[in-house]
């Protein structure tokens, strides 16, 4: 079985089930993370990522090779997960929005605190964002994405993107200044 | 000044492609008159590179320096990053990529695309192979040369008439391979070790195998995902 | 249920068991429906509709010869020409009596 993802995309397209596995493998773990950062849920996030392979492999053969593997994943991840959000009900009762992951701890017990409670209040205020804000801040804050990929990945224009994030920012400024 | 003036966020009175009073609502002018969304920009280096070195930032422009609302600006944006990266210190959590694995090909396994039928055995049996599968066989052949992948492999009748046909098959293999001077050599072992299959594996007759070399690496022992290369990829 | 269908049932049946019986199939393949439009014959309407996984039985007429539609997985390291000869004529021998000068053919649709 061939290491790149390109031979293995081709072979999967044509059928093979087993190369499929292994590009399943290699790019789940990273775009559960990225899933979990744009829904502030685990488990939503899985059912994210599992329905956006399943949908890869019918996709398959009309893909063949037009962009990298890995870039067409994160893009049917990103619109999933967008569509996702804007189905939820609007979040009235702020203790609804899923708890983030207990820290590592190995930190000591007052810095994992701290840090806690900041993510706590981080996820509170990516739950107040509206669903285009929240994505597109996820692509630049944590993915590190330029406007114009962020731009190709969700359908905007770069501007709309730059706004985006922008808008989002200042909500996440306010709410996190006023949590300090 | 940030360096993209038409990316710009419209302001008031601000450059081409301005949107709608919505858009200029949301940005602020600060107190010593400059605009929200430009000092947080600067903050991210001018560029559209959120990499860029942030400490250059300021060199360019000696007011973000001096200002003090521009810096309490900037001091906001550096809050969130601080929470950012707190929050991201607690989320090494370990993802159970195996079991969404199993799930995901537990479905891709009932929707499996199987392809064409292709025939086993003589023109007058009634025996056939899914493209597919040979297509597994024939490529598992091809890779027990060292360093040789194989990608595409597309099967299809070699004659026309018949539906399907019972003549024997084109075989069209895409492989990638180490770099070697005897690049002809390597196509050629690469076919025959696809014929043997489609007789010793499949029962599948074989008319013609294209080999299509379509990309090379490096010579083997560079590449880590092939250690077995290192017995043949330097021959001279 | 009509007697023929209950004959074409009960053919598909003893199909299924014996193909899955000769050695080197690791079982017959499941989940056929879209297999069926790219297969030379075509069924009609609802007759697989009780058959077993991997079996398709019909026949052009009332009188006529049956089709049998046999899809097999093999297991590795078998080879797939003799797998699929050894379960045509398993087949061929099993319906002698309850549906002579039956058609049968045998497609090999994965190895695991």
């Amino acid at each position: 079985m061939p290491g790149d993802d390109g031979l293995l995309a081709v072979r999967a397209a044509e059928g093979d089930e087993d190369a499929f596995e292994v590009l399943v493998r290699r790019h789940a773990p990273g775009l559960l993370r990225l899933a979990a950062s744009m829904l502030g849920s685990p488990a939503e996030a899985e059912d994210a990522v599992q329905d956006a392979f399943v949908s890869a492999w019918r996709r398959l053969p009309e893909f063949r090779g037009q962009s990298a593997f890995g870039t067409w994943m994160h893009r049917i991840v990103v619109n999933r997960c967008l569509n996702m959000l804007r189905s939820r009900r609007p979040v009235a009762d702020l203790d609804s929005v899923p708890e983030p992951q207990a820290p590592d701890h190995a930190v000591s017990p007052s810095r994992a605190a701290e840090s806690h409670a900041a993510a706590v209040a981080l996820g509170r205020s990516l739950a107040e964002l509206s669903p285009e804000q929240r994505v597109c801040w996820v692509l630049r804050e944590l993915e590190g994405q330029s406007y114009e990929t962020i731009a190709e990945t969700v359908g905007i224009s770069p501007e709309a993107a730059r706004g985006r994030v922008f808008r989002a920012r200042r909500c996440l400024t306010e709410a996190m200044t006023a949590w300090r | 000044m940030a360096m993209n003036s038409d990316a710009e966020l419209p302001g008031p009175g601000a450059g081409p492609g301005s949107g709608g009073a919505e858009e200029s609502a949301d940005d602020e002018r600060l107190a010593c008159g400059r605009l929200l969304s430009e000092v947080w920009e600067a903050r991210e280096g001018g560029s559209d590179d959120p990499d860029t070195d942030r400490d250059r930032a300021p060199d360019r422009d000696p007011h973000l320096r001096t200002c003090p609302h521009c810096a309490a600006a900037v001091r906001q944006l550096d809050l969130l990053g601080v929470a950012v990266r707190e929050a991201g210190g607690g989320r090494e959590s370990e993802w159970d990529a195996g079991a969404l694995t199993e799930r995901v090909m537990d479905v891709v396994r009932l929707e499996l695309r199987p392809g064409r039928p292709l025939p086993l055995g003589e023109r007058e049996e009634d025996l056939w192979v899914r493209e597919a599968m040979a297509a597994k066989a024939l490529r598992a052949a091809a890779e027990t040369v060292p360093g040789v992948r194989a990608g595409s492999c597309r099967i299809r009748p070699a004659e026309s008439g018949g539906s399907p046909s019972r003549g024997p098959v084109r075989v069209r293999l895409e492989v990638v391979v180490p770099l070697t001077p005897r690049l002809r050599d390597l196509a050629e072992e690469v076919r025959r070790r696809v014929r043997g299959a489609a007789d010793d594996a499949l029962g599948l007759p074989v008319d013609h195998v294209d080999v299509h070399i379509t990309d090379v690496t490096e010579p083997a022992g560079a590449d880590p995902d092939d250690p077995a290369g290192t017995e043949e990829g330097n021959q001279p | 249920m009509t007697a023929a269908a209950t004959g074409r049932d009960a053919l598909a049946g003893t199909v299924a068991r014996v193909a899955a019986g000769v050695p080197g199939v690791a079982f017959l393949r499941p989940g056929l429906v879209d297999l069926f439009r790219s297969s030379a014959r075509t069924a009609p309407q609802g007759a697989e509709g009780r058959t077993p996984a991997g079996v398709r039985v019909s026949r052009a007429s009332g009188a006529g010869p049956w089709e049998v539609d046999v899809q097999i997985v093999v297991r590795r390291g078998h080879h797939a020409l003799t797998v699929a000869r050894a379960v045509r004529d398993a087949v061929g021998a099993a319906l002698t009596e309850s549906a002579p000068g039956a058609q049968v053919t045998v497609t090999v649709a994965n190895a695991v």
